[in-house]
């Protein structure tokens, strides 16, 4: 990979750059179908708990990153969650599972506000998410708020893969942890 | 133990004390080597903590000269419950003074960061300049000759309480007492000598910044990195791949007060021996599938490449693998901090280094493979504490002394840390 990690996030984060050009043109309706059913499946996967499918929806040389509005908008590289492979996404789904230690607890995760775009076939996907942590013995409580900024390629076989993800939470002070996978 | 009225202090078996017996009531065990749980849940304890630690003779972090490089560039820190406006001032120095107007008190600065010529509190638009000097009261003379400020109204009486600040090899501190030695002094010969090895006065970059709210008193963050026991049972990411385990060159320092600490170690590798074997969750099979996240390269003039350094009372250094941060502990109540992170790199790092830094950014912060673990473990502490704060913590790995160390299974510098507090607490 010839660009920089710094330059690839900054190409997924400035936003703002991106709100100055001309809105990116509305997917085919074909494809916003398509691309929404693999949120429901990706959203679903994840909030029964199935981690060690979460990487499958990504593309092996893939762009991960969960950070917040604080450090996107003051240019830091920073993220909570960072990863520039598949196979990290799968490293952290193992050390979720056999090293860290934390409190039993869900987390459900409400997107909405979807928007899906396709510009010289890369398509976009940007929605908001907000996710609900339940801990045992405790009332549920919103963990974190933010958007996400995709990038999706058509799968050689069939369906859509996950190139490049970028979740921006309007969150900066999170409740003690964040463990799971946004 | 029990609910505290304004006057008295009713305990458990409904009979009650008044406030003068409060301090008896408040009896330390007889060991050293306990820590009674009420100094997590205790609220007139945690107010004379303000006053005594906070607003007392010690220095605090504030942040970074490279956070505010220009003329009028500020950023909000804080200094215990404070809100403190960090700014670089007209002479090019930098200044801090409490975010809390000099007329009503508001909390008048909201941006956490920015570039400023004057500060003005919205409420009735008194200014204030980049020295937190009063500029400015609107309407001071009345109008027409009615109303307006008394004739002796002295606005140099009333600028912003200011912090006495000192910058030292890039980092800024401040305090509010006039009586604490310089912070090299504060920080004493052997641990300022720590300091500069991460500190040196090589220029820093600020990489980014994450924060948590941490539901646990503010000391168990303090405690938590002085303790050289835990990391490499707790933290199975770090005894699993050799980060930090129990087997390895190690060491634990204080200053000669034992309120700040340092614990020390020298990387091995991923391997299984009698000491992974008593760690019940050493898991020999687990890989990483792309290491990169563990790709160490060394960078310091000694061979250790875990320095973890805690300034009392309110941040912890950390310098971990190629991962440098400094933790910003703001406390907020018996029950809970905010924990503020400040990861950094040198300004002249290359690419491959800032690449390296953000990527072991992974294992810190409330995402961290590691890091989360202690944020959840204080936790559960303190919900125990909160509910029978009778008890006390047993703190006697390496004996009952307060002693620097070259081993790691030793509690020492938490002892030192609580020989410090009972002083200046009169416990």
């Amino acid at each position: 990979m010839s660009e920089t990690l710094q330059e690839r996030a900054e190409a997924a984060t400035h936003t703002e750059a991106k709100a100055a050009k001309p809105k990116p043109r509305p997917a085919s309706a074909e494809v916003r179908a398509a691309v929404r059913d693999l949120y429901d499946d990706y959203l679903a996967c994840m909030d029964d708990g199935e981690f060690a499918a979460w990487p499958g929806f990504f593309a092996e040389d893939c762009f991960y990153r969960v950070t917040t509005r604080e450090n996107v908008e003051g240019g830091f590289p920073l993220s909570l969650v960072f990863a520039e492979s598949a196979a990290m996404l799968r490293d952290r789904v193992r050390a979720i599972d056999e090293t860290m230690m934390f409190g039993p607890r869900s987390y459900r995760r409400f997107s909405s506000g979807l928007r899906v775009s396709e510009e010289d076939g890369v398509i976009g996907a940007r929605g908001n998410l907000l996710v609900v942590e339940t801990l045992a013995d405790k009332p549920s409580h919103i963990a974190v708020c933010g958007r996400f900024e995709d990038t999706l390629a058509r799968r050689a076989d069939r369906g859509y893969e996950i190139v490049s993800r970028v979740v921006v939470l309007d969150t900066e002070m999170m409740p003690n942890s964040l463990i799971y996978p946004l | 133990m029990g609910h505290i009225t304004s006057e008295r202090v009713t305990l458990m078996d409904g009979s009650f004390i008044d406030q003068e017996q409060l301090a008896s009531a408040r009896r330390w065990p007889e060991a050293a080597s306990r820590v009674p749980f009420w100094v997590y849940t205790d609220k007139e304890l945690y107010a004379r903590e303000l006053e005594r630690i906070f607003d007392g003779p010690h220095w605090s972090y504030l942040g970074m000269e490279v956070e505010v490089p220009e003329v009028g560039d500020y950023r909000l820190t804080g200094i215990g419950e404070r809100s403190i406006i960090m700014v670089r001032g007209e002479d090019g120095e930098v200044a801090a003074f409490e975010n809390k107007c000099a007329h009503r008190g508001a909390r008048f600065c909201r941006q956490k960061t920015g570039r400023a010529t004057e500060f003005a509190c919205p409420y009735h638009q008194w200014v204030y300049g980049l020295d937190g000097e009063l500029m400015g009261v609107p309407f001071q003379r009345g109008v027409k000759r009615k109303g307006g400020m008394p004739k002796d109204f002295d606005k140099s009486e009333h600028g912003l309480n200011k912090v006495r600040v000192e910058s030292v090899g890039g980092l800024v501190w401040g305090t509010f007492s006039k009586e604490a030695p310089s912070f090299r002094d504060y920080l004493g010969e052997r641990m300022f000598a720590h300091y500069e090895r991460v500190y040196s006065g090589r220029k820093l970059k600020v990489l980014g910044y994450n924060r948590q709210h941490i539901p646990a008193n503010w000391k168990l963050m303090m405690e938590n990195i002085k303790d050289s026991y835990h990391p490499g049972l707790l933290h199975v990411f770090f005894s699993t791949f050799g980060l930090f385990r129990a087997d390895q060159e190690s060491a634990t320092e204080m200053d000669e007060t034992g309120k700040h600490g340092i614990l020390m170690s020298r990387k091995g590798d991923k391997e299984a021996n009698d000491v992974s074997t008593a760690i019940r969750s050493f898991d020999a099979d687990l890989e990483l599938e792309d290491d990169r996240l563990l790709d160490y390269k060394h960078e310091w003039p000694t061979p250790q490449t875990v320095g973890m350094i805690t300034v009392f009372p309110s941040v912890i250094l950390q310098q971990q693998v190629n991962s440098i941060s400094t933790r910003q502990i703001l406390p907020r109540g018996t029950g809970g901090f905010d924990f503020v992170w400040t990861h950094i790199g040198y300004d002249d790092d290359d690419e491959a280094m800032t690449q390296r830094r953000l990527r072991q950014a992974n294992l810190f912060g409330p995402a961290g493979l590691v890091s989360a673990d202690d944020g959840e473990i204080i936790e559960f502490s303190q919900e125990a504490y909160e509910s029978a704060p009778e008890g006390a913590s047993l703190i006697e790995m390496g004996g009952h002394e307060v002693e620097n160390t070259d081993y790691m299974i030793t509690e020492t510098a938490i002892r030192g840390m609580y020989r410090y507090y009972r002083e200046v607490m009169g416990l």
